[in-house]
């Protein structure tokens, strides 16, 4: 397979002189460029964005060009669509498309619009940037060769063992040989022989048969359990690399679409490898010694009746070939089909009480049937397919075997050969062909193994994406004083979520952030505990950047209310006590006295070990919400965040959390997210956001003053609601 | 402000701002610039458009002026400022000839010719990034989520449809 080499290298792109001398700019003017690819917005093509000191240039080679003066610039920004994006910039108000960029670009040109927009913001500030360097392909290819040696580079750990499975391999190969010589050469021509040095010991012949056939059991378990330890542990070694690459990965590595992807196939893939190394590669390497060894001896001791044994061979390997595309087609729809069943059996069973609250019990059995049914199709397809190969495989090597009778036949009527060195011949056969088959199928096996080797290693060859800086600042016990400046944040390039957000809450200070859904709120937060980093702007928190504190620092210092809230599975003790191992039982017992958890808990009969999600203890929303309390009560954070901490809670349970989160609150920064405002009535100061902006900031009076305003007007919506009155003292 | 509107030629029109971009004004207002989406792309063209002011990214707000029930009602000109609008939006490479697919591992590289020029591509994992779309259609996504269309999958030479047959 041909390999393009610019694949594994860091392309340096350099701007074409002819555009510069098409413009008639000179390079050193250029502060920034961008190699982007649509000349349209319905057209693929080479084209450019191109920053210079006085204004930007989209250029098409051997097309049109738009120029725009940085003074004249009010705003750039990017609209995405389907497929494709447009740079828009607006001029006197008016937006008009700059340039149209496929979603390959979609980073690229994030990169230039925010160039352009600090270069706008201060002309005379201009730095110089050196020339673009083309991003690093994302999907580096190593040779598959490398690969499998890095997989293999697991191996040499478990020297002894290796050492062992190699020894059984290789016995057992000569085990394999030594068999057709005695069933054939030996008991035809000695023991049944007159003559022969043998003659007539057809009791210790068998004995020695049965013995040799024992050695080849023992070897095979042998071989079965050493194999297994060291395949297994190599898995263990795998997994444990992908879990502790994936746990300092930032979110943006869960939350997307492609990667998200890898990690679903984590597991299956490590079974893949590990069935490879146990069963897969030692077989390969026994058939391949089986044959070599066959191979040599038969060419040695009989030429001509050799390539009469081996002239169905590559017949056999080409038909194996070419049926394992079809096999693989049938392989794929049937798994694909069976796990399409299980999704549907899962959605039903998860779903029972919508299923059964919409009376929709029908359709989905009707649904179930469809899917089973063409399951069930397809495993006949599977079946009636390998009807059709392995009678075609067994016909040739019949007839294989009979070409070798019938030759071999003929040269022992004309004694130029024994009859028991023909039986070792037939015998022989067996142990060609059958290995040709498995070799074969390794084949496939193994390109298999290498795929799911190459998605292991993407995940652990992953770089982070939230560094810990060099030199982190650690800080035992924070004052909790946080502080946004101009912060622009994007999940997916172009699409900004925060807009140039600042905001400061001082220390022990709460406050609620209010705003339709998807305006940011949640959004804010995960910036805070740094769970993603901001690309523009700065998040402070006791004056120093959260890049520049300590990960450590960070979590024990900042606890998380969240309204889905996460169990563990393990007992309640162990759950409240996530953040923090050490705790004594006594203070776990407070936390949840705290977080009003203690009545509950100890009624269940398991008390504080009740294991969670065992057993079929199910706990309640409002309960589990109080576990996660007492966990950020025990925490003793000095930054708390509360999102949507009592949403889904009815009013009673919802007052006891009310008490038990006042509790938790005292004395610690709080940001509290909530729709029903009344929930928000300890808040020091509201800030309302909306479309990834703060609108309005300030205390619940002010904001009522506003005219017009957003709070007021959301207040006033919920006027009518029993528990408002509350918000008003 | 929660029921549907239809909008009809009777009661506005779409025109074009000097930017070449789409606006609409009724008898009440001028909107100027707005969006223009499709409710049900993988079914209709040009039926079920929901226009909307421009902002129409802002999920909150109820920004939808009206819905277009069918295009074809509206006047040749307007018709044709709609269509280039949602072909703008909704660009999506239509493969018309494959030169070749190279397999590496999970990944598959496509070069192609198509209905916007030709194209190189990387599908990661074909089993959850090809779709077929039933009608012997198939969408690929690729690995920056750009989508491509295989109008006709008999349309294309063999040893494409060979590679791909098996993930269908
Ligand atoms: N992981 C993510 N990847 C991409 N987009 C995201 C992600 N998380 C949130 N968004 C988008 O960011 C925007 C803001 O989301 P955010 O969760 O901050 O809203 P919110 O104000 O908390 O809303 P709600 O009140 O419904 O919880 C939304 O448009 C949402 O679709
Ligand atoms: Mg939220």
């Amino acid at each position: 397979m041909k390999r393009k080499k610019s694949k594994n290298e860091i392309k340096k792109e350099v701007l074409p002189s002819e555009l510069l001398l098409r413009l008639g700019i000179e390079k050193e003017d250029v502060l920034f460029w961008v190699k982007n690819d649509m000349t349209s917005s319905s057209f693929l093509g080479e084209s450019y964005l191109i920053a210079h000191k006085k204004g930007v240039y989209s250029i098409i080679p051997d097309g049109d060009v738009i120029f725009k003066e940085y003074s004249l610039i009010d705003d750039i920004f990017a609209e995405t669509y389907v497929s494709s994006g447009s740079i828009m910039i607006s001029e006197n108000k008016e937006a008009a498309p700059f340039a149209s960029f496929s979603l390959a670009t979609a980073k690229k040109a994030e990169e230039f619009i925010s160039f352009v927009r600090k270069t706008v913001k201060n002309t005379e500030e201009m730095q110089k940037r050196p020339d673009y360097v083309g991003e690093k392909d994302e999907f580096i290819n190593k040779g598959r060769k490398k690969l499998f040696l890095r997989v293999l580079s697991y191996v040499p750990r478990y020297k002894a063992e290796l050492f062992t499975v190699i020894a059984i391999i290789i016995l057992s190969s000569l085990v394999n040989v030594v068999k057709p010589y005695l069933t054939g050469r030996i008991l035809y021509d000695e023991v049944l022989t007159e003559g022969g040095m043998f003659y007539g010991k057809i009791f210790p012949f068998v004995l020695v048969f049965i013995g040799v056939n024992a050695l080849t059991v023992v070897f095979g378990i042998v071989q079965g359990r050493v194999g297994a330890g060291i395949s297994g542990k190599i898995i263990y070694d795998i997994k444990t690399e992908v879990f502790e690459s994936m746990q300092k990965l930032g979110m943006s590595f869960f939350t997307s679409k492609r990667t998200g992807n890898l990690l679903n196939r984590i597991n299956s893939d490590a079974l893949d490898i590990q069935y490879f190394l146990n069963d897969g590669l030692p077989n390969f390497i026994i058939n391949f010694l089986t044959i070599a060894i066959v191979g040599l001896v038969l060419f040695i001791t009989n030429p001509l009746l050799s390539i009469a044994v081996l002239i169905p061979v590559p017949l056999i390997a080409f038909i194996i070939k070419s049926s394992a595309r079809k096999f693989k087609k049938l392989k794929w729809h049937t798994w694909r089909r069976s796990s399409n069943m299980n999704s549907a059996i899962n959605d039903t069973l998860l779903g029972i009480r919508v299923v059964k609250a919409f009376g929709r019990e029908e359709h989905e059995t009707r649904k179930f049937k469809e899917i089973s049914n063409a399951l069930y199709e397809n495993r006949v397809r599977e079946g009636i397919a390998s009807a059709k190969v392995f009678p075609l495989l067994s016909w040739i090597m019949t007839a294989g075997g009979l070409m070798v009778w019938g030759l071999g036949g003929s040269q022992v009527i004309s004694d130029k050969l024994t009859f028991g060195e023909l039986m070792s011949f037939v015998g022989y056969l067996e142990l060609l062909y059958n290995p040709v088959n498995f070799m074969v199928k390794t084949f496939d096996w193994w390109t298999n193994c290498m795929n799911s080797a190459q998605r292991i290693f993407e995940v652990t060859d992953r770089e982070r994406d939230i560094k810990e800086s060099e030199n982190p600042i650690e800080i035992k016990k924070m004052r909790g004083e946080i502080e946004l400046k101009n912060v622009t944040f994007s999940y997916e390039p172009n699409r900004n979520v925060l807009k140039n957000v600042s905001l400061k809450i001082h220390s022990g200070e709460m406050l609620g952030l209010v705003g339709h859904s998807g305006a940011g709120k949640s959004t804010i937060t995960n910036i805070i505990t740094r769970l993603y980093d901001v690309p523009d702007g700065e998040v402070l928190i006791d004056g120093i950047n959260v890049k520049k504190i300590k990960s450590e620092s960070l979590h024990s210092n900042i606890a998380m209310v969240l309204q889905e809230t996460f169990l563990f599975s393990g007992t309640i003790k162990e759950n409240i006590a996530y953040g923090r191992p050490d705790a004594k039982f006594e203070e776990i017992i407070d936390a949840a006295k705290k977080a009003n958890a203690h009545g509950f808990i100890t009624a269940l009969p398991d008390g504080y070990d009740t294991q969670i999600g065992k057993n079929g203890i199910d706990l309640s929303g409002g309960e589990k919400q109080r576990i996660s309390i007492a966990r950020a009560i025990l925490m003793d954070p000095a930054i708390l965040i509360l999102d949507e901490a009592t949403s889904s809670l009815d009013t009673q349970t919802e007052k006891q959390i009310q008490q038990a989160i006042e509790e938790l609150i005292k004395g610690r920064t709080t940001i509290a997210i909530a729709h029903r405002l009344s929930t928000l009535r300890n808040a020091n100061r509201l800030a309302v956001v909306e479309d990834g902006k703060i609108v309005e900031c300030g205390t619940h009076k002010e904001l009522m003053d506003i005219e017009n305003g957003i709070y007021k007007s959301m207040v006033e919506k919920q006027i009518h609601a029993l528990d408002y009155t509350e918000v008003e003292k | 402000m929660n029921e549907l509107n239809y909008l009809s030629p009777e009661n506005g029109e779409f025109y074009e701002l000097e930017t070449g971009l789409i606006a609409y004004r009724d008898n009440k207002k001028d909107y100027g610039r707005v969006a223009v989406l499709r409710m049900f792309p993988l079914e209709y063209k040009d039926e079920f458009l929901s226009v909307r002011t421009e902002n129409y990214e802002r999920r909150d707000k109820n920004n939808e002026i009206g819905i277009i029930r069918k295009l074809s009602a509206f006047n040749a000109l307007q018709q044709e400022i709609v269509l280039r609008e949602l072909e703008k939006r909704y660009f999506v490479p239509e493969i018309t000839k494959v030169e070749s697919i190279e397999e590496e591992f999970a990944n598959s590289i496509w070069k192609v010719e198509t209905t916007a020029g030709k194209a190189e591509f990387t599908v990661n994992d074909m089993g959850s990034n090809l779709l077929n779309l039933g009608n012997n259609k198939i969408m690929l996504t690729d690995v920056f989520g750009n989508r491509y269309i295989i109008p006709d999958i008999t349309k294309i030479n063999d040893k494409a449809v060979k590679v791909i047959e098996i993930w269908i």
